[in-house]
């Protein structure tokens, strides 16, 4: 496997991965209000992926039926960046009333499983029956509080083509209007018969309590009605022809909100106005500060309901505290700005070292979907205020006496050191060079030299170890065998082969009992220097050294008697048997 | 003039021209020098700073500078750069007295924890001083021994001072290694600012994940778009602008 291997496995690894990194997977309802049995449309929008199987919706519990309605694919190369997206179209039958949450659904695609977001819509009862072109005012609730901001949805329904529509045209009583969606066009089933549908999203917001008037609201509209003279053609599609243009007007009664007061009871002393349901997060811009110097205290309003009417988060009052109002902002997260983040800020001074924490007033605000008042309480920051303003130290006024060039002189332990007279070393530009790793190379080279030296030395030891007994169990035979000759040359009575057998025979046993490698230099004298030493009785030595002598005398006139070399023979045996017990000792 | 006369007089007159462009590099450094150390005793430190950072960048450029530099900042009140000043002037003459002295003071006002013994210790030395004292004792012990295997009879002889020379060269072996290692793991840089929030990722628009007081010492991990990732010795940290970090060397990854 070569480097192309691993850069093509890499490059591959990097796109899956950019793959995964890319691909979402949104869900949505064509509409937040939905007439009870009506149908409403459900897409699954998968984005850079390839999907390997149609998603499967659970059981709903407000939904009578859920029908397929086909994948819908969109390919899009945008300066050379193409983006994929399949969309998955359910068409799901509503009935009962109430919140419809579709759970996540689960999309399993190649490159892994991802699972859509919840989303819901508000089933609303059924009402009358729709005309060919009608409007209608729908609310998720005819009842709300004070203050409260209510979506609503203003819908067009029309069972023929719309050649033009005019902006809806819409009253309110005791409403104040807020934030606007643009309209969706989608499709629904009423009663079996189709219908396009229209809608406008809005809120608005009540001022005073009492029954008040959404609405009535009015559409202008222009239809294209083909009279059943003759089919349309494609020609009449695109020439317009074919149809006649009727004018009309949807009108769509007024909708009653019943509208309640906050209650009174369980008010909190601190509650200033704020409904929906919130969470606060405080952050300030310092915690360490001289005294009189001013930080930022910043306070995140988070969660949903009515952002108009959230205050501002409160200091606790503290002595040595002066807090001023400052900027405010609010992020929304919907496009009719009823979730989001709303934050304030405020420039707080500390006067006195004394303050160890910043303190809040608990945050209030009222539920209307539980119907009771909340209170929040904001955990206090702890802070240091250092007594003087500034950090710095104050400037040195004594002067420096009798210096030496280079001496810098501390007047007190809390004070600088005096500056330096001179430049000193250059400040090097690159990096030290003992951080580089090529330098433990360099230091650790001498201790692996020495690390193979000790282990070649170790080897040779072993080495020599293992060939020593080999080489001596090969001596033993050779003793053995010259033995053998020996006692074989006395009986035949060749003196000329006896003493060469002896000869050998006694170096042979000499070396092998002082560790030597071989007989060859072995003499006389290792009767005193080695075998004494080791052991060997005093007859036997004396014994041994007169076979040597013998054995040297041989070597000038090898001629001797039977008996005389008989006599050397038995000597031998008593020696070398002598030699052989020093040896068995030393094993 | 022939070839080679022309080629000696081009060598010539260029190390000439180099030599007069170094001297004058050097006296206006020598005069910004001057200069910064005369508004920081007139108790101008802006200026001063002004002085001693245009002095850092001329030809002497050296630790004296760094060292003013620090004090400058210090009564400037530019703790964090202050510090980082001095800790880069701390690895080129790490045993100044004045520069530790200056160093255990801007401690003790950033209220950092004292340094522990072993750190101290190993401070007394640069990393290109412990690398290079390991480098001599470990090549003379290893030499020696050597030296006695190859001479068996002479490995009686200066036992006891073979043993105290490769205790000390572990000692220095280890002192280089654990220096080292600060150096690529420990802090870089620090913050430079009052109270800089760090932020969860490299946007203005991110959470605070921690607010670092001026003077902390951080590791820089990252860079993105002038941001850069920094965690403090507890772990913590976050994104914050590159220019609130004062970084103890340029190239010290």
């Amino acid at each position: 496997m070569n480097a192309g291997f691993w850069f093509r496995c890499l490059g591959v690894g990097a796109l899956l991965l950019f793959r995964l990194a890319a691909a979402s997977v949104t869900a949505s309802l064509d509409r937040a209000i939905v007439e009870s049995g009506e149908t409403v449309r459900f897409n699954v929008i998968l984005e850079g992926e390839q999907p390997t199987e149609v998603p499967k919706l659970p059981n709903l519990p407000m939904v009578q039926s859920i029908q397929y309605l086909g994948p819908r694919q969109m390919t899009q190369i945008i300066n050379g960046v193409s983006s994929y997206q399949v969309t998955f179209q359910f068409q799901l039958q509503t009935r009962g009333q109430g919140e419809l949450t579709i759970p996540p659904v689960t999309v399993t695609t190649r490159g892994g499983a991802f699972q859509t977001p919840a989303v819901s819509c508000r089933i609303i009862p059924k009402e009358a029956k729709t005309d060919r072109v009608s409007l209608k005012i729908v609310t998720p609730r005819d009842e709300c509080f004070v203050g409260e901001t209510l979506p609503y949805d203003l819908q067009l329904y029309s069972s023929v083509n719309l050649n033009q529509i005019a902006p809806p045209k819409m009253s309110f009583d005791g409403f104040v209007t807020g934030q606007e969606m643009p309209p969706s066009n989608t499709q629904t089933v009423r009663d079996g018969q189709a219908f396009i549908v229209l809608s406008y999203r809005h809120t608005a917001t009540p001022i005073k309590e009492g029954v008040l008037s959404l609405g009535p609201a009015t559409q202008e509209y222009v239809l294209e009605v083909n009279r059943g003279r003759r089919s349309r053609s494609l020609l009449d599609d695109f020439f317009g022809g074919g149809a006649e243009l009727e004018r009309g007007t949807a009108e769509a009664p007024a909708r009653k909100i019943r509208v309640k007061p906050l209650p009174s009871e369980g008010r909190p002393a601190g509650f200033s106005g704020a409904i929906g349901r919130f969470s606060v997060k405080t952050t300030v811009s310092r915690t360490n500060l001289a005294a009189g110097e001013a930080i930022t205290v910043k306070w995140s309003v988070y969660g949903r309901g009515s952002f108009n009417s959230v205050p501002s988060p409160q200091l606790t009052a503290l002595e040595g505290v002066k807090t001023y109002a400052g900027t405010n902002g609010f992020a929304s997260e919907d496009p009719l700005g009823l979730s989001g983040t709303k934050t304030f800020e405020s420039t707080v001074i500390m006067e006195s070292p004394s303050i160890k924490a910043l303190t809040f007033e608990p945050y209030s605000f009222f539920d209307p979907e539980i119907g009771r008042y909340s209170t929040v309480a904001l955990r206090p920051i702890a802070v240091t205020v250092r007594p003087e303003a500034g950090a710095s130290a104050p400037a040195s006024t004594k002067p420096v006496v009798a210096a030496a060039p280079t001496a810098r002189v501390a007047d007190h332990r809390e004070e600088l050191m005096s500056l330096s007279i001179r430049g000193g070393r250059r400040v090097p530009a690159e990096l030290p060079w003992g951080r580089q790793p090529i330098w433990l190379v360099v230091i650790v080279l001498p201790l692996i030299g020495l690390g193979s030296l000790e282990g070649w030395r170790r080897w040779r030891e072993v080495r020599q170890r293992r060939l020593q007994p080999t080489r001596a169990s090969q001596m033993r035979e050779s003793i053995l065998s010259h033995q053998a000759a020996m006692r074989a040359a006395a009986q035949a009575s060749q003196s000329g082969e006896f003493f060469a057998a002896l000869d050998v025979l006694l170096r042979l046993q000499c070396a092998v009992i002082l560790g030597l490698p071989s007989g060859d230099a072995v003499t006389a004298q290792v009767v005193e220097s080695g075998l004494v030493p080791k052991g060997l009785d005093l007859d036997s030595a004396e014994a041994l050294r007169r076979l040597f002598a013998a054995v040297d005398a041989a070597k000038f006139a090898p001629a001797a008697e039977s008996a005389e070399l008989s006599q050397l023979r038995e000597s031998a045996d008593a020696v070398v048997k002598a030699i052989q017990v020093l040896e068995g000792g030393r094993r | 003039m022939n070839g080679i006369d022309r080629w000696v007089w081009r060598c010539l007159s260029g190390v000439g021209r180099l030599w007069v462009m170094l001297l004058m590099g050097s006296t206006w450094a020598a005069s910004d020098f001057d200069q910064a150390r005369k508004a920081y005793e007139q108790g101008n430190p802006t200026e001063a700073v002004a002085g001693f950072e245009r002095a850092l960048s001329g030809a002497p450029g050296g630790v004296g500078v760094l060292y003013n530099l620090g004090n400058a900042r210090f009564r400037q009140g530019e703790m964090g750069r202050a510090l980082a000043a001095w800790r880069q002037a701390e690895w080129i003459t790490p045993r100044d007295p004045a520069l530790r002295h200056n160093l255990d003071l801007i401690r003790r006002r950033l209220s950092q924890a004292e340094l522990p013994f072993w750190k101290q210790w190993l401070m007394l030395l640069t990393l290109d001083e412990w690398a290079t004292v390991a480098g001599v004792l470990v090549w003379v012990w290893s030499g020696w021994q050597i030296f006695i295997r190859i001479k068996p009879r002479l490995a009686d002889s200066g036992s006891g001072v073979r043993w105290l020379l490769g205790s000390v060269a572990v000692v220095a072996f280890l002192g280089w290694v654990t220096a080292w290692i600060l150096m690529q793991q420990g802090p870089n840089a620090a913050i430079a600012g009052k109270e800089v929030p760090a932020r969860f990722g490299p946007l203005e628009e991110s959470d605070i994940a921690v607010n670092f007081a001026d003077g902390t010492e951080v590791r820089v991990e990252q860079y993105r778009n002038g941001w850069v990732r920094v965690s403090d010795a507890e772990g913590r940290g976050g994104w914050i602008p590159g220019l609130q970090v004062a970084r103890y060397h340029p190239r010290i990854p």
